[in-house]
């Protein structure tokens, strides 16, 4: 009887039994580490968002009373960025990439002057966004209580995109804007808070962010 | 006399049931520590998961409460925070009710009901509650007006594990964009005015991986001692904005 070759063979059962364990551990490592990347991944995107959005309150801050003819009540076209009510797609948060670069502006960018301005990331195309003045809602305002003729209604549809294909993420907020008025407009690229914007007016309700929500 | 290639004397065989003793009691105790750091990561993964779908649903639905699509329009007015919400409706949770005006309903399908070819907007008003499973729980009405509401979801349980739900909400009182206090569930100066929900959760692991013994948990300023289960917790709190009431 020959037993040469035994030690061999144990030894290689009990490599594969030890792989087998190490395979199965770093199976489950592997899918953990998925899974927090994804996660991680759309919370840069909802971040980029987040940015986009924000860039463009702070655009619509900063235009002056100039900028919009002041008898006008509906679909008053300000410079190139703002679209009329009904311009902009049912659902742009399904719309490619191309259509974005073509119709969005990068955060940080200014649509009127063309060139970029302010902050812009690595990857400008990541944080983009589009706006359109959906309603103008004229203000008696004989005592000067509020301080202002009017008040524009934007739609701000913000897009922004994580590493992979996939992690895509649109927001969309309706903003209200002032305008008609002995009150201060902030600077672009901002200074300062945003909020400084709407504490100039009495008005709660007249000004700043009043609907929002996650599109895709 | 040739000698067998095969045979082993008793000496030699204690000899090798000596050695192999001792490499087992290693490596029993070595596959013992490892199955115990796999069990102790597993559960620290499931742990994190959960922390991380809770906060996911709830900063979804806190960021979209008091969502109308034409804030011009008082049709369209909304509570975000709803009057059901409640302080302490069972033990160890209290329940956050939230609305917002939506096209989609709640299993975020389509409202079926169209004007001019698009979905109409209905109330949609999201519940999330402990059930008596310690499951974060997720209920769902939607209807055209508030009378019309209709059951979608009934308290589904979501998150597994939640030992513990509490809720803050930021009041803004003096309405300069900012919070000034926070206060328990409709201790707030007006619902308009408020401007974020911090939520604390108490989640515990599936299984008992750590050593047995009470602990206590500081979760939004209630204290609460957990089970000597063994099961490993993790306590998270979030500060949620209503993104629809920025300035």
């Amino acid at each position: 009887m020959n037993c040469r070759g035994m030690a061999l063979l144990t030894g290689l059962l009990l490599l594969a039994a030890v792989s087998l364990l190490a395979i199965t551990a770093a199976g489950t490592m592997t899918l953990q580490q998925h899974q927090s990347a994804n996660f991680a991944d759309k919370t840069r995107a909802r971040s980029k968002a987040l940015l986009a959005e924000s860039f463009a309150r702070a655009w619509l801050y900063s235009r002056a009373d100039s900028e919009r003819a002041s008898s006008c009540t509906a679909n008053c076209l300000l410079p190139p960025g703002i679209y009329h009510d009904e311009d902009i797609p049912d659902n742009p948060e399904f719309k490619s990439m191309a259509w974005w670069r073509d119709h969005g502006v990068p955060a940080g960018g200014s649509p009127g002057s063309g060139p970029v301005t302010g902050y812009v990331g690595e990857k400008p195309m990541e944080s983009l966004w589009v706006m359109e003045e959906l309603h103008f809602e004229p203000v008696d305002d004989d005592s000067g209580e509020t301080g202002y003729s009017g008040v524009g209604y934007y739609r701000i549809f913000s897009r922004g995109s994580g590493n992979g294909p996939a992690s895509v993420v649109t927001c969309e907020a309706i903003v209200a804007r002032p305008w008609g008025g002995e009150f201060r407009t902030v600077e672009f690229p901002p200074q300062a808070p945003l909020s400084r914007f709407c504490s100039q007016f009495s008005d709660a309700g007249a000004c700043g962010t009043l609907a929002w929500r996650m599109r895709r | 006399m040739t000698r067998r290639n095969c045979g082993i004397t008793l000496i030699e065989l204690l000899v090798a049931l000596l050695l192999t003793a001792f490499l087992l009691l290693g490596l029993v105790q070595l596959v013992t520590a490892a199955g115990t750091a796999m069990r102790l990561q597993d559960n620290q993964a499931q742990l994190q998961d959960q922390a991380r779908f809770a906060m996911h649903l709830l900063a979804d639905a806190v960021g979209q409460a008091a969502y109308s699509p034409e804030p011009w329009n008082p049709d369209f007015e909304i509570e975000g925070i709803a009057a059901q919400t409640m302080d302490s409706v069972s033990a160890n949770s209290d329940r956050l009710v939230v609305r917002s005006w939506s096209d989609l309903n709640c299993f975020d399908n389509r409202n079926p009901d169209t004007q001019s070819g698009k979905p109409r907007f209905y109330i949609r008003e999201s519940t999330f509650e402990l059930n008596g499973s310690g499951n974060l729980a997720r209920g769902c009405r939607y209807g055209p007006s508030l009378a019309e509401l209709v059951t979608q979801v009934r308290r589904q349980g979501i998150v597994p594990g939640v030992e513990s739900f509490q809720l803050l909400f930021g009041d803004d009182q003096d309405q300069d964009g900012n919070v000034d206090r926070w206060v328990r569930a409709g201790h707030w100066s007006n619902e308009r005015r408020v401007l974020g929900v911090r939520a604390g959760l108490l989640l515990a692991g599936p299984g008992a991986v750590v050593e047995t013994g009470t602990r206590v948990h500081d979760i939004l300023d209630v204290r609460i001692s957990s089970r000597a289960d063994g099961k490993l917790r993790q306590a998270i709190e979030l500060t949620l904005a209503l993104r629809s009431r920025r300035r």
